[in-house]
């Protein structure tokens, strides 16, 4: 479009799988853990797109821009797994789960809550939350779409290239979280103890489940914190994210320049990779990977992605 | 144009019949020849033994019921001690791997001998299932026994039985054990080497059988003494006869050779937090009972027991329990293998310890229980002497032979044999002694007698009384709901109180009162 100035490509699709093989877990007093049957229905449905735009474009050696935004949507869907099963447990720590469970999206993370009353109001008892009986549903792992935003400047011999990756929802289980606040070692326990360890406390705003009032009662800041040990919806949180992925600076040395290496063209550039990060999630790098398998959506302490700073020389023969 | 068409034509055809498969062979390739599916029965027998064992008088006796019938206490992590660690996600293991590792093999061995006409080869497996089904429902209850392990027979959700069918299944199978071992051909080879008991013999398993028998028909006794008496004679009379002396012992002798070693042994290389409990040691100690040092080692610190040996209260929070560390006893050097990680206790033959699955001594104590009550034909007037017996035979096979210490300590006052309702309470602690390193079946006798009677929670215990059940298994309340919903019907809550058939009648007991 406009002298192709505009690019667009895009595709939606939409796709079916059935008859998977799944390992039904069966009653161990059978005898066996497992039975392997060909069962299940997954639905995929997505768009995915490409959008290339020139703003600026001039002869050669002039200023050119060009900007390409890519984005990715899948929606998934365990339509059914076998007659009687619910689930398909794909990966669990901490007595959260991740699943594959009939009706919902493939990979749900399901785990415990707060213990509420019928309104929807916080219960405590001497204090404290009380965790929920039942699991539930508290997240989806999957992002609502995935996308790039790449820039490109070009002047005379010089290229400026600034990439950005977005990852937009999803939820995860950041188990580095629990932990550091069970151990206090994360600033967010800070609250409840700013001027001694047990001044000021902290009053949790809900309803005592013994009087059914408000609740009243202090409790120092550690006994708050730690009594969150396994309520997975404390650290649930939405993993969207932007990063700045790269910015790449470059110069092309003139032919003259270039002859001397024997070379046609060489490209000196300094390369900036994983410079800026902006997300939601505290004290842990948004983009992780615990596993490569089905397991996904639990973060549990791993190194986050490393800054990199330096120089590439290209050369072409 | 028509020879390119023809060209094209031909290519296709050729292909299409090249990729035209044979499917008769494709699901051979779901075959992997790697894997075997099948197995002897002697290495099935061997495993599956070692596995049941291992389980029962490992994990489940040493890491959590000699704790819970307070033989033993835990210092540093008291987690079981406070019932906590006994809880569905602790326990769910010994019904699930029993189950798939141990009964499913045994079960295998069983048809496999039947199939064959080998009673040396499906006898002692049906012995072997028997004791381990006998530790499944006395610990959860009603448990699947008729339907269990056949999924391979397409039962792939079992039912749950009621414990009076199960015990009523016991007996059956070990009277037809016993009398196809008595009428087996003489040319079976059986299992030989691989039984690692009693190396095929068939006249020691005999004896083990019926010595089982009694022990399963004493523990009736509450509930239907008429089967319980009716079974404890037959188990007498038998002419297989019963365990004679000490040199009968069901036990597993292990190897020690860092693959199979004693159980006690392996946890206790890395862990140092069990004691003795105070319960089990203010009975021994008073009593000067020479098995102390051998049950115990001398305390660390002697502060509060000045003479050397004694046991921590169970039950307390983890900064009461940790205070105790140096100044309880460890259990005796016997169970430890040499290094540890924490100190050198006992010599390397710690780890060739055996674990005793039945004792002469337990089933003289039987003997003296059911002759006290006029049970299976046996006469109050022998009570005494097999009480003594017994307690001889338990000194013995703890390494003390010396007669005169034996005799002096049967001499003492509390010791000797008062008959009547004090008489069953000094043998059922007797013989809760005796049952040390076999806390499932110590638990059953405190269960059914409420001997010894100083069993109690702990100051920090999650509730206020001692378990009488474990929880049912996890996975089973997923995927086997509702055959495990009308077993809690039928027995009641799936919870530590409810009591299983068995314990439901505590005031049928003289010692309970």
């Amino acid at each position: 479009m406009y002298d192709n100035r505009i690019t667009f490509d895009g595709s939606y699709y939409s796709k079916q799988t059935k008859n998977q093989i799944l390992n039904l877990v069966i009653p161990p007093s059978s005898g066996f853990s497992t039975q392997s049957v060909n069962a299940g229905e997954v639905e995929n449905k997505g768009f995915e797109a490409e959008i290339g735009v020139t703003p600026i474009r001039s002869s050669t050696g002039g200023f050119n821009w060009v900007s390409t935004f890519n984005y990715a949507a899948n929606r998934s869907k365990v339509v059914s797994l076998a007659p009687g099963l619910q689930t398909v447990v794909l990966g669990s720590q901490w007595s959260a789960t991740v699943e594959a469970r009939a009706g919902e999206p493939y990979g749900v993370i399901r785990g415990y809550d707060f213990a509420r009353d019928s309104a929807g109001n916080l219960l405590t008892e001497n204090g404290l939350p009380i965790r929920g009986s039942q699991l539930k549903v508290l997240g989806n792992v999957n992002p609502k779409w995935i996308g790039g935003w790449n820039n490109e400047f070009k002047y005379h011999r010089f290229t400026l290239n600034v990439l950005f990756d977005i990852h937009h929802g999803g939820d995860i289980f950041s188990i580095t979280n629990m932990m550091c606040q069970q151990s206090g070692t994360c600033t967010s326990t800070l609250t409840g103890r700013e001027v001694d360890w047990n001044k000021p406390g902290i009053v949790v705003k809900g309803i005592d489940e013994t009087t059914g009032k408000a609740n009243t009662i202090n409790v120092t800041s550690e006994e708050y914190f730690q009594s969150l040990w396994l309520i997975h919806s404390a650290y649930i949180y939405d993993d969207s994210y932007i990063k700045l992925r790269e910015m790449r600076l470059g110069y092309d040395l003139p032919s003259s320049l270039a002859g001397r290496f024997n070379a046609q063209s060489v490209n000196v550039s300094f390369v900036g990779r994983n410079l800026w990060t902006h997300s939601n999630v505290p004290n842990v790098d948004p983009e992780f990977t615990y596993g490569t398998g089905n397991s996904q959506g639990f973060e549990f302490a791993e190194m986050p992605t490393a800054r990199s700073l330096g120089i590439s020389f290209q050369v072409t023969p | 144009m028509t020879k390119i068409w023809l060209t094209r034509a031909t290519a296709v055809l050729l292909v299409a019949g090249a990729v035209a498969c044979n499917t008769d062979n494709i699901t051979a390739t779901n075959r992997n020849p790697n894997n075997p599916t099948d197995a002897p029965a002697s290495a099935l027998f061997t495993a599956a033994t070692a596995s049941s064992v291992g389980r029962w008088l490992g994990g489940y006796d040493f890491g959590q019921t000699e704790i819970l019938v307070q033989q033993l206490a835990e210092t540093t992590y008291p987690q079981e001690d406070e019932y906590v660690n006994l809880q569905a996600d602790r326990t769910s293991t010994w019904f699930d791997n029993s189950y798939t590792t141990d009964l499913v093999n045994f079960r295998k061995v069983v048809l496999k001998g039947q199939a064959a006409s080998q009673a040396g080869v499906f006898g002692p497996a049906q012995v072997m299932q028997t004791w381990e089904f006998d530790y499944l429902t006395d610990t959860f209850g009603n448990v699947p026994y008729s339907q269990a392990a056949r999924a391979d027979s397409g039962i792939v959700t079992p039912k749950y039985d009621a414990q009076k069918d199960i015990y009523a299944g016991f007996f059956t199978t070990l009277a037809s054990a016993n009398a196809a071992m008595a009428a087996d051909a003489s040319g079976d080879p059986g299992l030989g080497g691989a039984d690692p008991i009693y190396g095929g013999n068939l006249a020691a398993w005999r004896k083990f059988d019926n010595s089982l028998r009694a022990r399963l028909a004493l523990r009736l006794v509450n509930v239907d003494p008429t089967t319980a008496s009716a079974q404890l004679q037959a188990a007498f009379s038998d002419p297989g006869g019963v365990f004679q002396s000490n040199s009968d012992n069901a036990k597993l002798v292990w190897p020690g050779d860092g693959v199979s070693n004693n159980p006690w042994s392996v946890t206790l290389q890395t862990r140092d937090d069990r004691r003795m409990s105070r319960t089990i040691m203010n009975i021994m100690v008073p009593e000067n009972d020479p098995r102390v040092p051998v049950y115990a080692q001398p305390v660390v610190d002697a502060t509060y027991f000045p003479n050397g040996y004694g046991g921590m209260p169970n039950g307390l929070s983890q900064d009461s329990a940790g205070k105790w560390f140096r100044f309880a006893s460890r259990p005796g050097t016997i169970f430890y293998s040499g290094t540890t990680s924490y100190g050198t206790f006992g010599t390397s033959a710690g780890a060739s310890t055996p674990s005793y699955l039945m004792t002469y001594a337990e089933l003289m104590f039987i003997k003296a229980e059911a002759a006290a009550r006029g049970l299976g034909g046996l006469s109050p007037a022998d009570a005494a002497s097999d009480y003594k017996t017994a307690i001889t035979a338990s000194m013995n096979q703890w390494g003390i032979t010396d007669p005169t210490v034996i005799a002096n300590f049967l001499a003492q006052p509390s010791i000797a044999y008062q008959g009547g309702t004090a008489g069953l309470k000094q043998i059922a602690i007797q013989r809760w002694i005796a049952l040390y390193t076999d806390g499932g079946q110590a638990w059953s006798v405190w269960r059914r007698t409420c001997q010894p009677s100083t069993i109690a929670p702990g100051p920090s215990t999650i509730v206020n009384f001692v378990p009488r059940r474990f929880f049912y298994s996890i996975t089973e309340q997923s995927v086997n709901g509702t055959n495990l919903a009308a077993a809690i019907t039928a027995q009641g809550p799936d919870n530590f109180g409810t009591r299983i058939y068995w314990d439901t009648q505590p005031s049928n007991a003289p010692t309970c009162n």
